[in-house]
């Protein structure tokens, strides 16, 4: 209601490099969905994801000085994030995580959620069991893309890789869905039409690593 | 053969402009969609390996066009396009889908308290040191999270060394008494900490809410950029923490009816007034822009919104309209005096006992309050209340649906005085009134009247433009019903292409389409535009529309056809439909030859779903060498060709074939005069649409008119013969085309069912309102003598009832049903051709149709029907 423009992230950074701690109370207010987004996909349980966001944004507060004005702060917070999500897994060890698709009382939870999008969408389900059997290395920028809408460069800055893999990833995603896809007689590629070709050597072991 | 599929570095005649953006390799196609359909050349395998990135539209500007190109000119690359499309779609789907669950899922969304909570855990942990680090960033950034103390390194070592004697012993323990000392100073230090963390402590709420309309109470802590507002009869009490090291709270603050948000580190008025008493000087910033610097003491500051604009034109959204003019009252309760501080002007003092007015930059009227008279604020602060000279005014109420006010809606008054129209703007005060200062006074017995809900309301829906009755009194204008705010119902809806994948930054802007006279008006101010997933939200739109007038969104994307959707009328039946997926298609390929050579071309796309000469879509193209335009791209809509001969602007209608694609040569039909089809048509903002944008009550009486019919007197009644009050009464210019009737507002039928009908003009006709929707018309009245009554039934609207054949499937969730109505015959004069209603489960019936033959269309068919005067008729396929 009033005309006042908000300030920019890097101007809050700003901010926050001379100690304003409100400034950086909004900042958090801004990227928390963000790296809770990402701390969800990549960790893939609520509690820790809460404790990650927190860590990454600590971290954030304790490195201010090292941030370049000149540069987004976007990308560098994803960064932190990425690192701070990929410390916590080595901790963590963890082998067989639990997918979203259950509940703690192993109910399908996507069956469950209403679907107004009709017949349209009824392949859904199938394609999504076939995701969750992905290697985090290719679902997580199939993700991250898709679900959490960053761009290819904030991915390649949260993953710790090359902007170049994580295209190849997101198309290897692709090749093996609709791989396995036509494996069981689902088309993917075009409604009624014809299935994608096989993407041989595509195929990988499910599990995340 | 090979070919280098998308691969930027193989091209070494590419410009750095043509790069993309990242510089990346792009992502390889399906090896399987190679094998299966190879690319017949090396620009085919080229423009494979863009097609994944084209689609994720990750590629640069000069690229985008190259894939556009060849794909329009190749159509196995097009269909493998079209399977990259869906690859996309399919996924963004089952992502949707998966992002719902897990938002669903208990525990996985952050507490709303985190940002905070963050907050407060650097400062118990960081010791409160929070400038600029003097040590090396590295080092600090490995320091304990969770605030526990850890030896690491040569300390470590060095301790376990200290521990070897009993000397060191000894040494040790002072050191750790010291140390503990230090420990519990920092401990103390650290707990106050939080102090510093500005915010609003909230100690007891009553009737208080904040944004989204979440209740608040005691114990709830605003912080930057949050807001409240107390309904009538409230309170809310809170403690202000700001980030001085002084003495905390600086100041208690009570609100009663009103509205603050927390701003920069201090409680910002917008409206109502709040009791600040103060711990010690503290400087409160005022939504003008000024500053009170208070001492300690006990004050009342109230914040009453002024006049904003004079005459500046009934388009809020246009206006920007903001709540920062402001009256502003300083009281002195007790204590220090207060000090109006404001850029260039000189510090002003309001003493103890003392009340200090001002506006923007103005003089400070000090005025003395006498002796202290205990009370509560209210009965101590002037209230916004008209002055007790004699002052032109009108003045209203606007209230929320259960009786509250609606503080802080925006009011705009159209009025006429003087021979001439004025608009005014204000905002509501707590109590839901204004007070529009109207200089010279109000003549008409009636103002036109938008309202929009405060930004802190969007659980209430804007009031549409509409006549209300007013009497003056003294000088003041008195507006005869209070502005009523429905709830407003969340719209949502999804922008995709014709494969069904998500369009990101389609225009969506709702209208109000006139069913009677074939205006529309651009709600402008709530103008949204799609998200990536192509999802939209619009919130405050109309909770109730005048009898028929509904509610339509115009989506527009650049190089995409415009497309119109009616929307259920909200609080209606019907209003509770699901999320709307609109496919917004892309522009057809025509061909036009037979025209001038080397001319400049105009075409004007109508765009259906809005009365037709109301809206278009212009588009210029330059003919070739002989006369064609081989290959340009167009609406879905009727296509009109505009000429200019000599001063008279005319167009020609194209009838466009499809062989092949649409093709068309010149002439194409009879022209006509541009003003016998289109009405002056204005641009939307951000579109290539241009619309009438025009309301019902858009030209009124505002002084006599030469060349009237003598007085006479119109007597409304309706079927029973009983007197009709309140219906609003039209003149309607004869136009030769009844497309484009030309309404002017005469005013209200009195108690008795009367109004003098002198302001019509010899050629105009007279098309009667009633209050439920009724209508009547009587052709030139002018044909009637003088001074005579000429009595008007009003005639009941019609109602049709879905037959069962025509309702969804059962099985069907979706089961709203669009039925557009279409006259088949000529009716009232001023009656636009179409009209659409909405049915939905247990709510077959629709109403507010004139009585008529009419074509009706549910789902791509079209049947008759006859609506009856009285009762109803049964519409069904067989």
């Amino acid at each position: 209601m009033l005309p006042v423009s908000p300030p920019t992230d890097n101007e809050l950074m700003l901010r926050v490099q001379a100690g304003d701690l409100r400034s950086f109370e909004l900042l958090i207010k801004r990227f928390q969905s963000v790296v809770h987004g990402l701390a969800m996909s990549m960790l893939r349980r609520p509690e820790d994801a809460e404790e990650v966001t927190q860590d990454t944004f600590l971290k954030l507060f304790r490195a201010r000085d090292r941030f370049d004005s000149q540069r987004k702060l976007g990308p560098w917070l994803l960064r932190i994030a990425g690192n701070t999500c990929r410390d916590h897994l080595r901790r963590r060890r963890v082998a067989d995580l639990p997918t979203l698709r259950t509940d703690a009382d192993g109910r399908d939870i996507l069956r469950e959620l209403p679907d107004r999008r009709g017949a349209v969408d009824q392949l859904a389900p199938t394609v999504r069991t076939e995701l969750d059997s992905l290697s985090s290395k290719v679902r997580l920028p199939l993700e991250l893309k898709y679900m959490r809408g960053h761009t290819n460069r904030e991915i390649a800055a949260a993953l710790g890789i090359s902007v170049s893999n994580v295209k190849v990833q997101l198309a290897r995603g692709k090749d093996i869905l609709a791989s396995r896809l036509q494996a069981i007689g689902v088309s993917w590629g075009q409604p009624g039409g014809g299935i994608g070709g096989s993407a041989a050597g595509a195929e990988e072991v499910g599990g995340d690593q | 053969m090979s070919f280098a599929y998308g691969r930027e570095d193989r091209e070494p005649t590419r410009s750095p402009q043509q790069m993309q953006g990242d510089g990346a390799m792009n992502q390889p196609p399906n090896s399987g969609d190679l094998l299966r359909a190879p690319p017949a050349d090396a620009a085919c395998a080229r423009v494979r390996g863009l097609l994944r990135d084209f689609v994720d539209q990750d590629l640069a500007p000069g690229l985008v066009r190259e894939v556009a190109e060849h794909v329009h000119g190749c159509r196995v690359c097009a269909v493998e396009l079209s399977r990259s499309e869906h690859e996309v779609l399919r996924l963004r789907r089952t992502f949707d889908a998966l992002g719902a669950a897990e938002a669903a899922q208990p525990g996985s969304a952050l507490p709303p308290d985190f940002a905070a909570r963050v907050v407060e855990q650097l400062v118990l942990t960081e010791g409160g040191d929070f400038g600029p680090q003097a040590g090396s960033s590295e080092s600090q950034s490995h320091r304990p999270v969770s605030g526990q103390s850890v030896a690491i390194g040569s300390a470590a070592r060095k301790r376990s060394n200290v521990f070897a004697n009993p000397a060191g012993m000894l040494i040790a323990g002072l050191f750790a008494l010291f140390a503990l000392t230090i420990g519990m100073r920092l401990f103390v230090v650290d707990a106050a900490k939080p102090d510093r963390v500005a915010r609003l402590e909230i100690m007891y709420a009553d009737e208080v809410f904040g944004s989204g309309r979440r209740p608040l109470a005691g114990g709830d802590i605003l912080s930057e950029t949050q807001g409240l507002w107390v309904r009538r009869g409230g309170t809310a009490f809170m403690d202000w923490h700001d980030l001085s090291e002084s003495i905390q709270p600086a100041a208690s603050i009570e609100i009663r009816d009103g509205e603050l948000q927390f701003r920069d580190g201090a409680p910002l008025l917008i409206g109502g007034e709040v009791v600040v008493e103060t711990n010690r000087g503290v400087e409160v910033p005022m939504a003008d822009g000024s500053r009170l610097a208070l001492g300690v003491g006990n004050y009342v500051i109230a914040a009453i919104p002024k006049d904003m604009f004079e005459d500046e034109g009934f388009a809020p959204g246009a206006n920007g309209v903001l709540p920062g003019d402001l009256e502003l009252q300083i009281e002195v309760r007790s204590g220090e005096p207060a000090v109006v501080l404001r850029g260039g002007v000189a510090p002003q003092v309001v003493g103890v006992g003392s009340t200090g007015s001002y506006v923007g930059g103005g003089q400070v009227s000090v005025v003395s309050n006498g002796p202290v008279i205990a009370g509560t604020s209210r009965d101590r602060v002037p209230t916004p209340t008209i002055s007790p000279e004699p002052m032109a005014a009108i003045s209203g109420n606007v209230f929320a649906p259960n009786g509250q006010p609606a503080a802080g809606a925006h009011v705009w008054l159209q009025y006429a005085a003087a021979s001439s129209v004025h608009t005014r703007a204000k905002v509501a005060g707590a109590n839901g009134g204004f007070v529009v200062a109207t200089e010279p006074a109000c003549e008409s017995p009636f103002a036109i009247v938008l309202s929009l809900p405060s930004e802190l309301r969007p659980d209430l829906g804007l009031v549409a433009v509409d006549a209300v009755p007013a009497i003056l009194e003294n000088g003041v204008t008195q507006l005869q019903r209070p502005v009523e705010m429905g709830y407003s119902t969340v719209l949502t809806g999804r922008a995709v292409d014709a494969s069904q994948v998500p369009l990101q930054g389609v225009s969506v802007i709702p209208c109000i389409v006139d069913e009677l006279f074939g205006s529309v008006s651009a709600l402008t101010m709530k103008q949204t535009w799609s998200a990536q997933s192509g999802r939209f939200k619009l919130e405050q739109l109309p909770a109730r529309l005048p009898h028929h007038q509904r509610l339509v969104l115009a989506l527009s994307h650049e190089g995409r056809s415009t497309v119109i959707v009616a929307v259920p009328e909200r609080g209606g039946p019907a209003a509770q439909v699901a999320e709307q997926v609109i496919v917004v298609p892309s522009l057809r390929p025509v061909s036009l030859h037979g025209l001038p050579a080397n001319t400049l071309v105009t075409l004007l796309e109508e765009v259906a779903g809005l009365p037709v000469g109301s809206a278009a879509v212009r588009r210029t193209f330059t003919t070739n060498a002989v006369g064609a335009l081989p290959f340009v791209q167009l609406g879905h809509g009727r296509v009109w060709m505009l000429s200019n001969t000599g001063q008279v602007a005319r167009i020609a209608e194209v009838h466009l074939q499809q062989v092949g694609i649409f093709s068309v040569g010149y002439p194409a039909s009879e022209s006509v005069q541009y003003e016998d089809h289109f009405r002056p048509l204005q641009p939307l903002p951000g579109t290539e649409l241009k619309v009438v944008n025009s309301y019902r009550h858009q030209q009124f009486q505002v002084a006599p008119i030469e060349n009237i019919v003598a007085s006479q007197l119109l007597h409304v009644v309706d079927g029973y013969g009983q007197n009709v009050a309140g219906a609003q009464v039209f003149a309607i210019r004869q136009s030769p085309c009844y497309q484009q009737p030309d309404p002017r507002f005469l005013g209200f039928t009195a108690p008795n069912g009367h109004l003098s009908i002198g302001g019509v003009k010899v050629f105009e006709d007279v098309f009667v309102i009633g209050p439920n929707g009724g209508l009547a018309w009587v052709s030139r009245p002018s044909a009637g003598s003088a001074n005579m009554i000429v009595t008007v039934p009003l005639q009941a609207t019609g109602r049709v009832v879905l037959g069962p054949d025509l309702r969804p499937d059962p099985s069907n969730v979706d089961r709203v049903v669009a039925i557009t109505f279409r006259r088949s015959q000529e009716m009232l004069v001023g009656m636009a051709p179409e009209a659409v209603r909405f049915a939905t489960d247990g709510h077959w019936e629709v109403g507010g149709l004139p009585a008529g033959s009419y074509f009706a269309e549910v789902n791509g068919q079209t049947y008759p029907v006859v609506v009856p005067v009285a009762g109803f008729a049964v519409l069904t396929g067989q």
